[in-house]
């Protein structure tokens, strides 16, 4: 089982023989040589999204502000009256505000995790014929996926602008989505080359993912949920779905304009960075299985 | 010491075996519960296969359909891994197992130059400083900035045959290319071939297309069944095969 060298150059002989063909070190640097080809792919994933359609890119806009308008609506209006499941925010910030803040981060990781799993499955027909490291789709469709969602988060900064209420907060951000990002594709790693070879997967993570919105806090915050139900420490298990962390750090930062603690920022730091870790172990240990799969 | 390679050689396979286990993806939940696994047809593709291509050297690959070719060649480009035996390559190695292959039907001829190139693993300012060739060579015209969409087969396949040359690879393993487009399309990508062997690039080259085969190859290896039947001179070679086509009734095609 030796590791076959992928270095391009004239001299450099390559041997490919049973068993896997790229150690996790020299995947990483593979994909590094198929730099360019990451971006030629995410470039025409973002080219061709709405191709064929009359307001093209204001899509990425109208989409945001919909979802936003339509939860301001039947939470903060129709189901205003509920006080105990919707909060009411004092000032001028909307419950529309309130719920967008922690949104955006959910939008991050369905976006991502999601993506990851169907870029793959796309892919594969392709690496029939071509080949290149199977993880450069995977980062091609997320990375031309995160541009949207940073939409959405420009869409949230004028939200906030609108009534006044920005602080330097905000730029928490900046840490907080890409961790968010790191965790979703280390799921979505783990789940793709499952999915490629029982689409199943795919159809149970999409039942998951609409449960996993109510049992994260975006329509509601972390501290709204009892200590315990019924016997059920209910908080400690909120606690451990490392995305309610992420949620909850990103209205932290925009609607209630604090810095999240450390322990919160230890937290996300390690999800985010052994989810990608074992999502980039698994994936390879499985993926070229998958793909001479028939 | 499998990094070890004899000087002059370009491919060198050593019992290569390739096996593929069928059915794997009709598998239903009952098989995937029992483990009722082992009922999977198992096809020997690739058989013990020994052979080497000196640098500079053109290889053709001949055989009837299913005999190996193209999982050989797949093995060769990296695409799938040998069940059994090693393969070494020396030098950049573009495999051209479907002209191309990974063009977006969405994106203008010009726009898929610089994907496909990408895709066989070139620098940007490598595409860039070829591109006024690879639009010339590919002889579409205007049709460059349209979508892919408005072109024919034969479009398609000689704009990939032309980024994929234009890559100046050390080896150039090409599968049944040429039987899209025209006659002259087929002149084109032979003469190519020649053309790029006399410049040093080693080529291996499955073709049907005997004729031109015995024109441009050095050797041909003849696989049958997924084993070397044989491996020699060019028209030797070619009209062993050619015997062994006419007597056998499935060679009819």
């Amino acid at each position: 089982m030796t590791e076959s060298e992928m270095t391009f150059g004239s001299e450099q002989v390559r041997v490919f023989v049973p068993g896997r063909s790229l150690g996790f070190i020299g995947r990483f640097k593979e994909l590094k040589q198929y730099k360019q080809f990451v971006i030629d792919q995410t470039r025409r994933k973002l080219q061709i999204r709405y191709n064929r359609s009359l307001l093209g890119w204001a899509w990425s806009l109208i989409h945001p502000l919909a979802i936003l308008l339509i939860y301001t609506l039947v939470f903060g209006t129709i189901l205003a009256g509920e006080r105990n499941i919707v909060p009411n925010p004092d000032g001028l910030e909307s419950f529309g505000h309130f719920l967008f803040s922690a949104l955006v981060i959910w939008f991050v990781f369905q976006q991502v995790s999601t993506t990851a799993i169907g870029a793959f499955a796309e892919s594969l027909m392709l690496r029939k014929r071509l080949y290149f490291p199977p993880t450069a789709p995977i980062i091609a469709g997320v990375v031309a996926g995160l541009v949207g969602n940073g939409v959405e988060i420009v869409v949230l900064l004028v939200a906030f602008l609108v009534v006044g209420s920005v602080s330097m907060t905000f730029l928490g951000l900046l840490f907080v989505v890409p961790l968010t990002a790191m965790f979703a594709l280390g799921v979505g790693l783990v789940l793709a080359p499952l999915n490629a070879r029982f689409r199943d997967v795919g159809h149970l993570y999409q039942v998951i993912l609409r449960l996993a919105f109510f049992t994260t806090p975006i329509i509601y915050t972390a501290d709204v949920v009892p200590e315990t139900y019924a016997g059920v420490p209910l908080r400690r298990l909120l606690q451990l779905n490392p995305v309610s962390w992420m949620t909850e750090a990103s209205r932290s930062l925009t609607f209630s304009q604090q810095w999240p603690n450390g322990e919160a920022w230890l937290v996300m730091s390690s999800a985010a960075v052994l989810s990608l870790c074992i999502g980039w172990y698994v994936f390879h240990r499985l993926v070229d299985d998958v793909v001479e799969g028939f | 010491m499998q990094n070890k390679m004899a000087e002059g050689l370009a491919i060198n396979a050593q019992g290569v075996s390739k096996r593929y286990q069928l059915g794997t993806r009709a598998i239903s939940l009952r098989n995937a519960v029992t483990g009722e696994r082992g009922k999977r047809p198992i096809v020997d593709a690739v058989n013990k296969v020994t052979f080497s291509v000196a640098k500079g050297e053109v290889l053709g690959l001949i055989g009837r359909n299913g005999s190996g070719k193209s999982s050989l060649i797949r093995m060769i480009a990296g695409i799938y891994r040998p069940t059994e035996g090693m393969i070494q390559v020396r030098g950049r190695l573009t495999a051209l197992v479907e002209l191309g292959a990974g063009f977006d039907q969405q994106l203008s001829g010009r726009e898929n130059i610089y994907m496909n190139a990408s895709g066989h693993g070139l620098s940007r300012q490598e595409t860039e400083s070829s591109v006024g060739d690879i639009i010339e060579f590919a002889g579409i015209g205007r049709f460059i900035d349209f979508p892919m969409e408005t072109y024919s087969t034969g479009m398609r396949a000689r704009l990939g045959f032309a980024v994929a040359t234009a890559l100046n690879p050390d080896v150039l393993v090409a599968d049944e290319i040429t039987a899209v487009g025209d006659v002259r399309f087929a002149d084109q990508c032979f003469n190519h071939f020649d053309y790029m062997s006399k410049k040093g690039t080693t080529v291996l080259l499955a073709s049907h297309n005997l004729n031109r085969l015995s024109d441009v190859a050095s050797r041909v290896l003849w696989l049958d069944n997924g084993e070397v039947r044989q491996i020699g001179p060019t028209q030797e070679t070619i009209d062993a095969y050619r015997v062994f086509m006419r007597s056998t009734e499935e060679g009819k095609k």
